[in-house]
């Protein structure tokens, strides 16, 4: 199950020049823990939908195999033609491919050091056990410099001045 | 709480403090207490409510079916979202034409823990309207929705985004706007001191947003009163016809496995505030008499197109949402706003697959995406499905549609006066790409649902309040028709759009009918 469903989610998001591909991202772990973590209909969708990207060739690009049988340039095609076919269901089936393998891809340190972005630290799933949860303020910070400048650029401009016009329509 | 293996339920003591009590394990004994009201659901209007009756001096239960998440509990990534904040992974959508995502969160706080939080006070000719179409008083009510808002804009720091906080996403649709002479604005929001982290739609870390889990429900503690979490509601208890408590099995949120049976009675009432989806199939399952009943259920259904500039935009730095137009909420009826939204969930948002798909994230650095919000009139159902939840029946009409597309035009159309070399529709039959000279194949594009890539995020009815119990489930001040004891108090009250954002006006509302319980 976890490799039909990794066939599916790597199609979508294979290598292109610098950019990794989601095969060699450790998609395979990321599966194990969609698949340990996620509902079971959200699981059930995800096989669903990767049957469905195995069976569809011969919907999109008119050639009767599996996808598992196409060339790497046949599989390609059948990836683009499916998420961009005619029939709503069929981009919905992929839609779900593309939310799934996308947050996986565009998750990855990898892909967020190409977009010159810090990676994500791990997410914490932890929640409040305690009788008693105190109310929380802001924690210390301030604005990245680039977001600084920009911010002079709008006092020059004088659009510090309104005060809170968006509060009636 | 106790995790003793004791058969008896456990008892709330009444501490100075309150208690906050949740699923731990699936050894511990069951719980009851007895409280003057219940609050059912601990979003904008559970957690407004519950605050108002808690200042009255009222003890108080918040029984909330997700998890308490803090500002360092939350996820950094969309993943981590759909985990730990929705409620299903966000499975829920549309069941008509079209299939489109209802967004909303689970977790203490509800869905103002992941929204960008928008403050906009309920405009004059919304209780024009419920006066006219829904017998509600609607002056009176105006009243004190706006001192309500007056209340909670101070408590919850409403401010305008500052200008070290918003980022060219934000900017760029000013400049837009500047240019084409359109009324826009920098939004309000309740944050403080907002840094333009980003993150609203995975829940502020920073803590700078005030979604209510940081300030009303640890106030509602504070003043003694109790929070159950990870405790869904299964049904209300009743003698006769006056609603005396809740009850139901607290909920492992990780495995999802029910554990302990929980019972929380309600000297004076239960007000139900589970949202616009779950409201209305609590009451059904209660088996609450109404025939409108998960009628009325409405929506601003919004999508949006990005633009690509040569220079890097990187909409992932800056306040998330900070700009918008109301300025077309009465003609034709929408508004428009910023969006940005993180790579991982851009990447499944752009047409196509493979190679192609890679090679159009590559500009992932140069877009900024803006979306245009529609102040629909179309109505939809909200019934139970045979398994339990909910089922929604919606979608828009042709006039509806015709109001969405016109607004990805506007956006479309702002895009090319801040300077956008393309835009990407994202629309079904649609180039990819298209250039200052093609908007009009926006303006006659498809109206066919199902070309769109749309959600629900501002969701409405299900239990609409009306003076005709024919016509609505509740009447002015909340009461279900019919019942003693019984009120709702959110979003699934509010009978028709409002064509701006809610949550303001879904907090006063919630807390003028509190209000009216403790005078
Ligand atoms: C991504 C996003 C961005 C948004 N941005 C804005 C914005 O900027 N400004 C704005 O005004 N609005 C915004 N909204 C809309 C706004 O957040 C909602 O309209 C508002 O929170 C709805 O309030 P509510 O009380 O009806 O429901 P919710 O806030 O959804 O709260 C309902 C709560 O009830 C709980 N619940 C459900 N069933 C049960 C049960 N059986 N037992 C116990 N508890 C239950 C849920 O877990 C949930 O916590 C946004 C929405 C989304 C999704
Ligand atoms: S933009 Fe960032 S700092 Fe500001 S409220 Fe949202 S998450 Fe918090």
């Amino acid at each position: 199950m976890n490799e039909l469903v990794r066939f599916a989610l790597t199609a979508f998001y294979p290598r292109v020049d610098d950019l990794p591909g989601l095969a060699e991202l450790g998609v395979e772990g990321k599966i194990a823990r969609l698949r340990r973590e996620s509902t079971w209909l959200f699981w059930t969708g995800i096989v669903a939908a990767s049957v469905a990207f195995q069976i569809a060739p011969l919907l999109t690009i008119r050639k009767p195999l599996l996808a598992s049988w196409l060339s790497a340039e046949d599989l390609d095609r059948h990836a683009h033609t499916m998420a961009t076919h005619p029939g709503y269901l069929v981009r919905q089936v992929t839609f779900l491919l593309k939310l799934v393998g996308g947050m996986f891809w565009g998750q990855s340190p990898e892909v967020r050091a190409f977009l010159d972005l810090t990676p994500y630290p791990e997410d914490p799933g932890t929640r409040r056990l305690e009788a008693f949860v105190p109310r929380q303020g802001p924690l210390p910070g301030g604005a990245p410099d680039k977001l600084l400048s920009l911010g002079k650029k709008e006092r020059a401009l004088g659009r510090d001045k309104d005060r809170g016009k968006g509060l009636h329509a | 709480m106790s995790t003793d293996r004791s058969t008896a339920p456990n008892k709330l003591s009444d501490t100075a403090r309150g208690r906050h009590a949740t699923f731990t394990s699936f050894a511990q004994p069951g719980l009851e207490t007895e409280v003057d009201f219940v609050v059912v659901g601990s979003g904008a209007g559970g957690s407004a409510a519950a605050v108002v009756l808690a200042r009255a001096g009222y003890r108080v239960a918040i029984v909330e079916a997700g998890p308490w998440r803090a500002p360092e509990d939350y996820p950094w990534t969309t993943y981590g979202t759909i985990r730990d904040l929705f409620p299903d992974w966000g499975s829920l959508v549309t069941q008509s034409r079209a299939l489109w995502p209802i967004v909303q969160a689970s977790c203490v706080g509800g869905t103002t823990v992941v929204n960008s939080a928008i403050v906009v006070r309920t405009p004059g000719d919304v209780f024009t309207r419920w006066e006219r179409e829904y017998g509600i008083d609607g002056r009176a009510l105006e009243k004190r929705v706006w001192e309500h808002q007056d209340r909670i804009e101070q408590e919850l720091s409403a401010t305008v985004v500052p200008p070290d906080a918003r980022g060219l996403i934000n900017t760029l649709a000013m400049d837009a706007a500047e240019k084409l002479g359109w009324s826009s604005h920098y939004m309000v929001r309740y944050a403080k001191d907002c840094e333009g982290a980003g993150q609203c739609l995975q829940g502020c870390r920073k803590g700078r947003k005030q979604s209510t889990n940081v300030n009303y429900i640890p106030e509602v503690l504070e003043r003694g009163g109790y929070v159950l979490s990870t405790a869904p509601v299964k049904e209300l208890l009743f003698d006769g016809r006056r609603v005396i408590g809740v009850t139901g099995r607290f909920q492992d949120p990780e495995t999802r496995k029910f554990g302990a049976r929980f019972t929380v009675r309600a000297r004076k009432a239960v007000l139900v505030a589970a949202s616009a989806t779950q409201t209305p199939i609590l009451l059904a399952k209660s088996g609450i008499k109404s025939r409108p009943l998960g009628t009325l259920f409405r929506a601003h259904p919004g999508t949006g197109v990005f633009g690509v500039y040569d220079d890097p935009v990187d909409q992932n730095i800056g306040a998330t949402q900070g700009w918008a137009s109301t300025a077309f909420r009465q003609d034709p009826g929408l508004k428009l706003e910023t969006l940005a939204i993180p790579p991982e969930m851009v990447a499944g948002r752009l047409p196509g697959g493979g190679t192609e798909l890679i090679r159009r994230f590559r500009e992932y650095r140069h877009v900024a995406m803006w979306v245009a919000a529609v102040r629909a009139e179309s109505v939809g159902t909200v019934k139970p499905s045979l398994l339990g939840g909910p089922v929604v029946k919606y979608q828009l009409d042709e006039a509806d549609m015709r109001k969405l597309r016109k607004g990805l035009s506007m956006v479309t159309r702002m895009h090319f006066e801040a300077g956008a070399r393309e835009v990407i529709p994202g629309i079904f039959g649609l180039p990819y790409k298209i250039g200052p000279d093609q908007i009009h194949l926006i303006d006659e594009g498809p109206t066919d649902p199902r070309c769109y890539v749309a959600i629900l995020s501002h969701l409405f009815g299900g239990c609409p309040m009306s003076a005709d119990p024919r016509q609505g489930v509740v009447d002015e001040r909340g009461k279900v028709h019919g019942y003693e004891g019984l009120y709702v108090a959110d979003a699934s009250a509010i009978p028709t759009t409002i064509g701006v954002n809610p949550q303001h006006t879904i907090m006063a509302l919630a807390s003028v009918w509190a209000e009216n319980l403790v005078s």
